[in-house]
């Protein structure tokens, strides 16, 4: 390459990558003022205009330094010091193509030709980069977009809420402390300027109000207002234990209930959860032919603040027919604390300790308590655990099915097992065969017992009968579901005679009737019918004691029922059509009442905030128009359904009459 | 001297034709007689264009200026000036124009000769109309429903919101998105908050958009909402769960006042609130039927009183195919389905049914099975049967509700259009010229052969006048015109003698300056539908060149007598001057 080829070259890239550098520092400028206007020092667009006429400067002066430094004596410097070995010839060179020294042709020559015999192997991308200005151009101009893409971005987004202390404003700042309750073991929390308050069930929430104002206070929706107490300095303070979930207004003025300047507060009690216990293990009724048996019983206890005591508690069910005798206690638990809130317990309940004898049953259930001191003992779900010789052939510490099961199956188990026993019958030991016969004639009555029962049961809630209850598809009226229940109750009786004397065989046919009958009891078509003209119980006690003299026929009073809430809602739609015909501003109480129309909903927070920050009279009808269209619709929620039906015409009816009587032969 | 004798002859002639008086016979074509509505309404003071200063009345009177120059001696323009709403002005027969900038004129259905439309000034574009507003009657304890006539243009994209006002409460909202100009009918759901004769108006505004004028975004109307419970009785020959549910669908609503009897037994029967017998149920306004095959004849006949004459509403809930004297109320023929699974008619299930075999062309279908219709409505006489073929729906109720919630809709619905005994309606134009008009209707069961009616109006400055009443189309039907003037706080008692009274607040003028305007498309269809045409300002041309043609061919001969007219003494004068002077030159006297 020749000395000035390689000269120029590297001199337009030095001079790009000054003008380079300079763009980077433009968009810098650019940057920087885009993040002070974004920092409340103006608006985006006087950023952006600022940093683009500093930028364009900036650029400016770049190119302006670029060309003049970068002449090709200094350039040849430049290279001549990125690359060393060239002793000064490509600087000499350089000053003899371009006139700055003078010296012989042949002296020229001999300099140009060494200088070029030098810089033979050297890239002008090596001795001038630019890449690294370019990425480095590259990195900064995306940070400057995003900087003033995230400021375009926010340019609409509300101010963080009133923190600075303004001058004019009446209420200038609210603080909240939250004291949980005791129980729970939480610090004191504060909030500033809050607009949602949550506080843990039973906790104290402190208010406190700086305001220019002489009073300060509270109101809530269906509350009598609560005034601050003063202390001298402005500061107005208040202190109580919310019940519910709520929204208060904060409001300061110079005189009572003539609020100057409002703030609306929601209140959010976050109740206390109940703890969790489970019995994880056995986990299932069981059943033992003796007591000798030992049960270890697992407990998993958690809560969500923490936990207090773990109890085992039992009921001892021993006796039969009208003798029932019950028996509570504890068993002693072992406890694992893997942190405050989540506990494991384990117990043994030892069969024979409990003093257990032929058809005894032990329920257990597991209890658990949290710290909340004002809450109760939550209870797991209860098993069973029975004993006797009535489940010894089965293996011990089976499972016996859950209630529901065990009823509905009842009958046909009895047939299997009845089947079961037929297949038996070369049992080398009759007296056992015999035993096992009378068992099944046990279960069998014990079946018959709840058949009894179940029809012999008293029907208190019609509903719940109708619900129940199955019509004919043909023959409405005949109750055949009774009939087929004595029939059964009869099979089964006669069954259970086959059984105790051992002839397994009439008990099959007899089983089988009998669960046929059932299945025919309670199949759709059984038909109970108990039409009352109104939902009334009779009271049998009340009977023959009325005075006759004082019987009359019901009255109902013709007016429509006062529904408080829809009064409620009445009453409000009223007051803010106040506001919309007058554009004055909402008083404190109605906002109050607007935020309270659901509590737990956003959307009414959201118009009470909006009807208190309207500033104008327009703004105010508005806000007032668009709660009172938000108001109609829940009050139409909640009043009686209506449908679009046809309205009656006489004309249509007549005419229809004219054309039946027209179409007949 | 030549020319002086042609001149002397000339006059003579002249002289000589003026006695003689010759007729001429002509077939001319025969004139145009066109009237011309100029129609006025709330917009005229507005620019006709935009970024014009021309008023829309202005621009209307030069298009009547511009038709009667190009009919010029072929006719007459007979312009008439006429109010938005009116009558249009025109003879039966012969041409018309309307000359509007959208503002509607009355076109009476019978009118056979063309009507033309001149639209005046730019299109109403964008721009959307509430064009009118019906509700139905409500009660204070209930939801209601509105329907507001909603026309657009130029708001394809746009959302309007209708808002519905009673005085300064909003009691409903609803909205509509534009998919394309023309006209919707918008259900705006609303509550009542105050009972009595209330005057609502929908009030429509579209979003991010300025419409061309806001003069015809309100539309009121009045609804009368009841504030006492509706007497319904539930009745059963025989226990049926399926009224028993209706009956405990419709106890739990407050806009009911439910009686009920039920007969248990030959000879034992509960009742609640001392039911009115079927003979005397003048006050009721539904009648619910449980088991209606179990109804004497006795039953049957006050109950097809109660639908006749009274105009009631009776619901029959059969558990069965109905038979017996209950038949008489069944209009249709209907078949009985069983099916394993149950199915859904409406927002009823039922595994049991009955549906019609065919519907009739005045039965509304209220619920539709997958064999046929099951919940239908008959209209009879004055009133309406309504029966439901789901027979078992009170099984297969399901939580959320619908059973009763049907029920309580519909029968809210039924018992909202029979109305009270004595109903009064006050016409439109009460409160126009002073006058107002009053519909007084009474309906009972029994047989009234000399009605007694009275009214009476009574103001607050303690004034009082009799109104006259005179029978009207109905049977029990009266009206009668009540004076008002500028009086206020005034109200209208009606009574009609053994049927019962009602009462109306009078002078409640509609909150709102509403006129009704035609869109583009009507106006297409109001004037191609006549064999008119519609056209805008800048071509009035066609219009004349269409009365022109429309003249036929038809001539009639006419005699004229051309010698009469004062113009031949111009010739004749001067002929004997010229005939004078040229004698004079020639010196001759």
């Amino acid at each position: 390459m020749e000395v000035a080829a390689l000269v120029r070259d590297a001199q337009r890239r030095l001079r790009l990558a000054s003008v380079l550098g300079g763009l980077a520092a433009a968009f810098v400028a650019l940057a920087a003022s885009v993040s002070l206007a974004g920092l409340g020092w103006g608006r985006p667009v006087l950023g952006v205009t600022v940093g683009g006429l500093l930028g364009t400067g900036l650029v400016l002066a770049a190119l302006r330094r670029a060309t003049a430094r970068w002449t090709p004596s200094s350039t040849a410097a430049y290279v001549e010091e990125r690359a060393p070995g060239l002793d000064n010839l490509l600087v000499t060179a350089t000053d003899l193509t371009t006139g700055v020294i003078d010296a012989s042709a042949r002296m020229r020559a001999e300099v140009t030709r060494q200088a070029a015999a030098r810089i033979a192997t050297l890239r002008p991308q090596a001795v001038a980069p630019v890449a690294g200005p370019a990425w480095l151009l590259t990195i900064i101009a995306i940070g400057t977009l995003a900087v003033i893409w995230s400021a375009w971005e926010t340019r609409d987004l509300p101010r963080p809420s009133q923190p600075v202390p303004d001058a004019g404003r009446r209420l200038q700042s609210i603080l909240a402390t939250i004291t949980p309750p005791a129980y729970l073991g939480r610090p004191v929390a504060q909030i500033e300027d809050p607009e949602q308050v949550t506080i843990p069930a039973g906790g104290r929430l402190r208010l406190e109000v700086r305001s220019s104002t002489a009073l300060a206070w509270i109101e809530e929706s269906g509350m009598s207002l609560r005034p601050m107490i003063g202390a001298g300095d402005g500061r107005f303070a208040v202190e109580w234990t919310p019940g519910q979930t709520t929204a208060v207004v904060v409001a300061a003025g110079e005189a009572g209930a003539r609020a100057d300047e409002s703030r609306l507060l929601q209140i959010v009690v976050a109740a206390d959860e109940s703890p969790r216990v489970a019995i994880t293990e056995p986990g299932r009724d069981l059943a033992f032919g003796t007591s000798s048996a030992a049960v270890d019983v697992s407990i998993d206890a958690n809560d969500a603040e923490g936990l207090q005591a773990v109890r085992l508690a039992y009921v001892r069910m021993s006796g039969s027919g009208e003798a029932f005798a019950f028996n509570e206690g504890q068993v002693p638990v072992t406890l694992e604390r893997l942190d405050a809130r989540h506990w494991r317990g384990r117990a043994r309940l030892s069969l024979a300790s409990l003093r257990l004898e032929e058809s005894d049953s032990v329920v257990y259930r597991a209890l658990v308590r949290d710290t909340n001191p004002a809450a109760d003992w939550v209870s797991s779900d209860a098993f069973t655990i029975d004993v006797g010789r009535r489940v010894e052939f089965a293996s011990a510490g089976f499972a016996v099915p859950d209630e529901e099961g065990r009823y509905g199956l009842s009958q046909q188990m009895v047939i299997v097992k009845t089947e079961r026993l037929q297949a038996d019958r070369r049992d080398p030991s009759p007296e056992l065969w015999t035993e096992r016969s009378r068992l099944l004639a046990m279960e069998q009555r014990m079946v018959r017992a709840e058949v009894v029962f179940l029809s012999g049961g008293e029907v208190a809630d019609e509903v719940e009968e109708a619900a129940q209850s199955h019509e004919l598809q043909e023959g409405r009226l005949e109750n055949a579901g009774r009939g087929e229940m004595l029939k059964a109750i009869n099979d089964m009786s006669r069954a259970e005679a086959f059984l105790n004397g051992g002839d397994t065989v009439r008990a099959l046919v007899a089983e089988r009737a009998a669960l046929v009958a059932l299945q025919k009891a309670f199949d759709r078509r059984r038909y109970f019918l108990r039409t009352m003209a109104e939902r009334s119980r009779i009271d049998p006690t009340r009977r023959l004691t009325g005075d006759r003299a004082r019987a009359q026929s019901r009255t109902r009073d013709g007016r429509i029922e006062t529904n408080a809430t829809l009064v409620g809602l009445r009453g409000l739609m009223r007051d803010l059509a106040d506001v919309a015909e007058r554009g004055e501003p909402a008083p404190v109480g109605l906002i109050a009442r607007v935020a309270s129309v659901d509590p737990s909903a956003g959307e009414w927070r959201r118009q009470a905030a909006r009807l208190a920050a309207a500033a104008s009279p327009a703004e105010r009808q508005e806000a007032a128009r668009a709660a009172m269209a938000r108001l109609a619709a829940v009050g139409r929620e909640r009043s009686g359904q209506s449908a679009p039906v046809p309205v009656l015409s006489a004309l249509r009816g007549w005419w229809a009459e004219e054309r039946r009587e027209d179409s007949r032969p | 001297m030549r020319l002086a004798e042609l001149l002397r002859l000339t006059a003579l002639g002249i002289a000589l034709m003026c006695w003689l008086d010759p007729p001429v016979i002509i077939a001319p074509a025969p004139p145009v007689i066109v009237n011309a509505a100029v129609v006025h309404s709330p917009r005229d003071g507005g620019p006709a264009r935009s970024g014009e200063t021309f008023t829309i009345a202005e621009a209307m009177n030069e298009v009547a200026r511009q038709l009667s120059d190009q009919l010029a001696a072929a006719g007459t323009l007979r312009v008439h000036e006429v109010s938005a709403g009116d009558p249009v002005p025109c003879d039966a027969l012969q041409p018309c124009v309307v000359i509007t900038e959208g503002a509607a004129v009355l076109v009476p259905g019978d009118r056979k000769g063309p009507l033309s439309i001149v639209q005046v000034g730019d299109g109403l574009s964008p721009n959307v109309e509430a064009k009118a507003l019906s509700i139905a009657p409500a009660h204070i304890a209930g939801q209601a429903t509105a329907r507001v006539s909603l026309a657009a243009a130029g708001l394809r994209g746009h959302t309007s919101r209708v808002r519905l006002f009673d005085g300064e409460a909003v009691v409903g909202e609803a909205s509509h998105q534009w998919t394309s100009d023309g006209e919707v009918a918008l259900d705006v759901p609303w509550w009542p908050v105050r009972a009595g004769a209330r005057t609502l108006v929908a009030r429509v505004v579209t979003d991010g958009i300025e419409e061309r004028t806001g003069v015809d975004n309100d539309v009121a109307d009045r609804v009368l909402v009841e504030g006492e419970r509706w007497p319904i009785v539930t009745f059963e020959r025989r226990p049926s769960w399926a009224a028993t549910f209706v009956r405990r669908a419709l106890e739990s609503d407050a806009r009911f006042d439910v009686s009920t009897l039920t007969e248990l037994a030959p000879r034992v029967s509960v009742s609640t609130a001392r039911p009115a017998p079927l003979g005397r149920l003048d006050a009721v306004r539904v009648v619910v039927v449980g088991a209606p095959d179990a109804l004497s004849a006795e039953d049957v006949n006050g109950l097809d009183r109660f639908i006749r004459q009274r105009g009631g509403a009776v619901v029959l809930l059969p558990d069965r195919p109905i038979t017996g004297p209950a038949t008489r109320l069944v209009q249709q023929r209907w078949r009985e389905r069983l099916e394993d699974q149950a199915s859904a008619a409406g927002p009823l299930r039922a595994s049991e049914w009955l549906v019609v075999s065919e519907v009739g062309p005045m039965d509304l279908v209220w619920g539709q099975s997958s064999d046929g219709a099951a919940i239908v409505a008959t209209p009879v006489g004055a009133g309406m049967v309504l029966i439901s073929g789901a027979l078992d729906a009170w099984r297969h109720r399901t939580a959320d509700g619908a059973h009763d919630g049907f029920w309580q809709a519909t029968v809210a619905r039924l018992a909202a259009g029979v109305g009270a005994t004595v109903s009064l309606d006050l016409g439109d134009g009460d409160t126009t010229d002073g006058d107002g008009t009053a519909r007084v209707l009474a309906r009972t069961t029994r047989t009234i052969s000399a009605w007694q009616v009275t009214a009476t109006r009574t103001c607050a400055d303690g004034a009082t006048t009799v109104v006259r009443m005179w029978p009207a189309d109905a049977t029990g039907a009266f009206w009668g015109r009540v004076p008002v003037g500028s009086r206020v706080d005034c109200r209208l008692d009606a009574r009609v003698a053994g049927v019962g009274e009602a009462s109306m607040p009078l002078g409640q003028p509609l909150a709102v300056d509403w006129s009704p305007r035609w869109t583009q498309a009507s106006m297409e269809a109001v004037a191609t539908g006549s064999g008119g045409l519609f056209v805008s300002d800048g071509v009035v041309g066609p219009l004349v060149d269409q009365w022109l043609r429309a003249r036929g061919t038809e001539r009639r001969p006419e005699p004229r007598y051309p010698m009469r007219s004062w113009w031949w003494v111009l010739p004749f004068v001067a002929s004997l001057s010229g005939e004078w002077w040229l004698r004079r030159r020639a010196g001759l006297r």
